[in-house]
């Protein structure tokens, strides 16, 4: 089971975006996939159809593990399952920490019907830092959208600085451009730069700005499946080879 | 989704997805185009074990699915590198015939086209809650519909809802294998032993062209197994249904017009007579494998060599047979007799024709009961080998008329007789098997040539081993036949025999 999560200390980076195509390709390759969505606004779920599930709000996590994997749904896609979860950030604290922790409850209930999840995609949701640290130890490879402007290159600058100063593994960090506008100056020189800066981080892929994203809040579904062969679901696609070939380069 | 977990309901005939709606509350129903019809495959034994399990294994899309007489499935690939159970690929599938013997072979049993549909119970999202797949099973006969249920995870509700409608278009789970009927319509049951309908009001006539009619698709349904050579029992059963056969119209004269009679022993006698001699062998094989046991193993080399010379001709023999069996003069000949047999009035009646079964019956029987109580007496205890075997032929006789004629009689009273009957019947068949093997192995001597003046003595020297060892058997099964001959011969036998004969009248 490899844990990845989408992350970014800024809001509307296209975290939930990500996630959601990412764990489409994911489950489309044949892994087993299970999604969390750990926004409150319940993003992902969404996306996905799902309704997001009152109960668990009033659940404190870590007295009632069955009821959370009891929240798991089926997408309507192979192999794609999602978790719900509108968690406070205590919960999230501990769902984290002991799911990786193979015989915590937590791993076990977490098993899909013919067993573990291949690929477990975190969704986080904005503002928490309290909790950072705990993603970025769960997570095996933390993917940051990163929209090419001179504050997000300053939030990045943090994001590494925070992985020194607590010994956490750069390696992974994964970054790419998102939301890219190409004939914006601005944009192509901060990648330019950030590239040169952080040779190893970024992807190859760069995301642009497309409606074709922003369509998937009518078409509730993973943009590859209404435009596969648009700009934006072709790099959906080759944002998941790039991991892939990272993660079996490790 | 996850790798859904099966879940299967059989619906006989057409399955209307429209009727769902409604049956799922405020769900909704979604039925995708069906997809190109492809092949499907039925599967069962030659003596269809599956089917009398309740059980039924479609093939299609190179998969095997196994039903259960309860409704439960498992699925697994049909690569396989022959028809064999040992053939197929390890899964559930196979695990599930584990207990059908691994050289048995799978015999097709109907075959179709098979038409697959996605249907999806969608909530007011679109969100899929649950899902199923419908197989649409078409034969030229009839049709049956699977519909492989999905669970969803995280929607059991929606599970539990489309499952309860779907059940109220299902058949009982009980009654899975009837579903699969219309589709294959004329499967014979396999069955040594058919249930004949008739009762102690039947003129004889009905009962016997029943009994013929019965026994006749015995003969055939073994033609395949025979064929196939999947076990040396479905010739000794095809041999025995056509026994019984000529049993019953050995003891019916007057039920057939003289002319049908001679015609239908004439085509009975005809079926038998190619059979002797792969029987012969059958049996040589089978025993062999004993005298291993009873001779030390010195004189095995002997034994192996001999094994190999009858092995050779049964090999040739079954080929001769089966070529027989398939061939198209045959298949003609039983074809034609079997129209025959079953169409009402096609055997010409004879004088007897309308005598009560029950009364035609006792009659004969208790002719046959003196017949062996005659050849008993004529024996005693120091019968001939000679008159033993007549003692062995009259108590078949017997036997095969009791059972035969069995549904005529109360069938409390008929067990009890036939008990000590057969049990004389084993010691005579005992008698006879020594006698018959001492037999073949002395005609083996005298016949065959051997390769060599030390082969033929290593040969000679086995065979007088096993002989030896026979003549002892012979004697001690002699002893045993005797004694139980004496009570089938007595007076209190034939009370019993006359009372349960007697039963159904005293009732009237
Ligand atoms: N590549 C893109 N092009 C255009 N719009 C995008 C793109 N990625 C995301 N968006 C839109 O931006 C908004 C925020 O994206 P989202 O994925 O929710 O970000 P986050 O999860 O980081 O807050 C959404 O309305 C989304 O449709
Ligand atoms: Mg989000």
């Amino acid at each position: 089971m490899k844990v990845i999560a989408c992350y970014s200390n800024k809001g509307g980076v296209g975290k939930t975006a990500t996630s959601v195509n990412l764990a489409y390709a994911y489950a489309q390759s044949g892994a087993r996939v299970l999604l969390c969505d750990l926004d409150p606004q319940g993003a992902s779920s969404f996306y996905l159809r799902v309704k997001p599930s009152k109960k668990l709000t009033e659940t404190r996590f870590f007295e009632d593990v069955e009821r959370f994997t009891k929240a798991i749904r089926a997408s309507d896609f192979e192999n794609l399952d999602i978790l719900p979860a509108n968690m406070t950030f205590r919960d999230f604290d501990v769902f984290l920490s002991r799911m990786r922790n193979s015989r915590s409850r937590l791993k076990k209930a977490l098993r899909a019907v013919d067993g573990d999840y291949d690929v477990v995609l975190l969704d986080c949701p904005p503002n928490i830092s309290v909790l950072s640290e705990s993603v970025f130890r769960a997570a095996d490879t933390v993917v940051v959208p990163v929209i090419p402007t001179i504050l997000s290159e300053r939030t990045l600058e943090q994001l590494v600085a925070f992985f020194d100063e607590n010994k956490l593994n750069k390696r992974k960090l994964v970054a790419f451009f998102s939301m890219v506008q190409g004939q914006k100056s601005l944009h192509v020189g901060t990648m330019e730069r950030l590239r040169k800066d952080y040779m190893k981080m970024f992807l190859k892929t760069v995301m642009p700005f497309s409606t074709d994203v922003e369509r998937m809040g009518i078409h509730r579904a993973p943009v590859r499946t209404y435009a596969p062969k648009r700009p934006a679901g072709k790099a959906f696609h080759s944002l998941w080879q790039e991991l892939e070939a990272r993660g079996k380069k490790k | 989704m996850t790798t859904p977990s099966e879940h299967l309901i059989v619906i006989p005939g057409e399955m209307d997805a429209t009727q769902l709606e409604g049956a799922i509350g405020k769900l909704r129903v979604r039925v995708d185009s069906p997809l190109a019809p492809i092949a499907f495959q039925l599967w069962d034994f030659f003596d269809q074990s599956l089917r009398q399990a309740g059980k039924v294994l479609v093939e299609f899309d190179n998969r095997f699915l196994l039903i259960s007489g309860g409704g439960g499935c498992v699925m697994q690939s049909a690569q396989r590198s022959g028809n064999f159970v040992s053939d197929l690929e390890s899964g559930p599938v196979k695990q599930g015939l584990r207990k059908v013997p691994p050289l048995r072979a799978l015999l097709e049993s109907g075959a179709g086209q098979l038409e697959i549909r996605r249907i999806g119970v969608l909530d007011s999202l679109q969100k899929t809650q649950a899902r199923a797949v419908v197989h649409t099973l078409r034969s030229d006969d009839g049709v049956v519909t699977l519909v492989l249920m999905q669970r969803l995870r995280g929607y059991d509700k929606a599970f539990a809802v489309l499952e309860t409608a779907l059940t109220h278009l299902a058949t009982a789970k009980a009654q899975v294998i009837d579903a699969f009927q219309p589709i294959r319509p004329n499967l014979a049951c396999y069955t040594t032993k058919p249930n004949f309908g008739f009762g102690s009001d039947t003129p004889i006539y009905d009962a016997v062209t029943e009994i013929i009619q019965g026994f006749l698709d015995v003969v055939r349904a073994n033609e395949a197994g025979i064929v196939a050579d999947h076990d040396t029992e479905f010739l000794h059963d095809y041999r025995v249904a056509i026994r019984k056969i000529r049993s019953v119209l050995n003891a019916c004269k007057g039920v057939y017009s003289p002319g049908q009679m001679n015609a239908l022993n004439q085509s009975f006698d005809d079926l038998m007579a190619p059979t002797g001699r792969l029987r012969d062998l059958d049996v040589q094989e089978l025993d062999q494998a004993g005298y291993f046991e009873i001779v030390p193993e010195n004189l095995h080399p002997g034994l192996n060599l001999m094994a190999r010379a009858f092995h050779k001709q049964r090999m040739a023999e079954h080929r001769k047979f089966a070529k027989y069996l398939s061939s198209r003069p045959y298949q003609k000949t039983i074809r034609a007799l079997a129209a025959q047999v079953s169409e009402a009035g096609a055997l010409e009646p004879g004088p007897k024709a309308d005598q009560a079964g029950v009364r035609f019956a006792r009659k004969m029987i208790l002719k046959r009961y003196k017949k062996l109580q005659q050849a008993v007496q004529a024996g005693g205890k120091h019968a001939s080998d000679a008159q033993l075997h007549d003692m062995r032929v009259h108590c078949k006789r017997l036997r095969y008329a009791l059972e035969l004629f069995a549904p005529l009689f109360p069938s409390e009273g008929v067990k009890p007789v036939l008990k000590s009957l057969k049990k004389a019947q084993e010691d005579l068949g005992a008698f006879n098997d020594c006698v018959v093997q001492q037999d073949a192995l002395k005609r083996f001597l005298n016949t065959h040539a051997a390769k060599s003046k030390a082969d033929s003595r290593e040969i000679a020297l086995s065979v007088g081993g096993v002989v030896t060892v026979l003549t002892h058997r012979q004697s001690i099964a002699r002893e045993k036949s005797v004694a139980h001959l004496s009570r089938l011969g007595s007076p209190e036998y034939q009370k019993n025999l006359r009372q349960i004969l007697t039963a159904p009248e005293t009732k009237e």
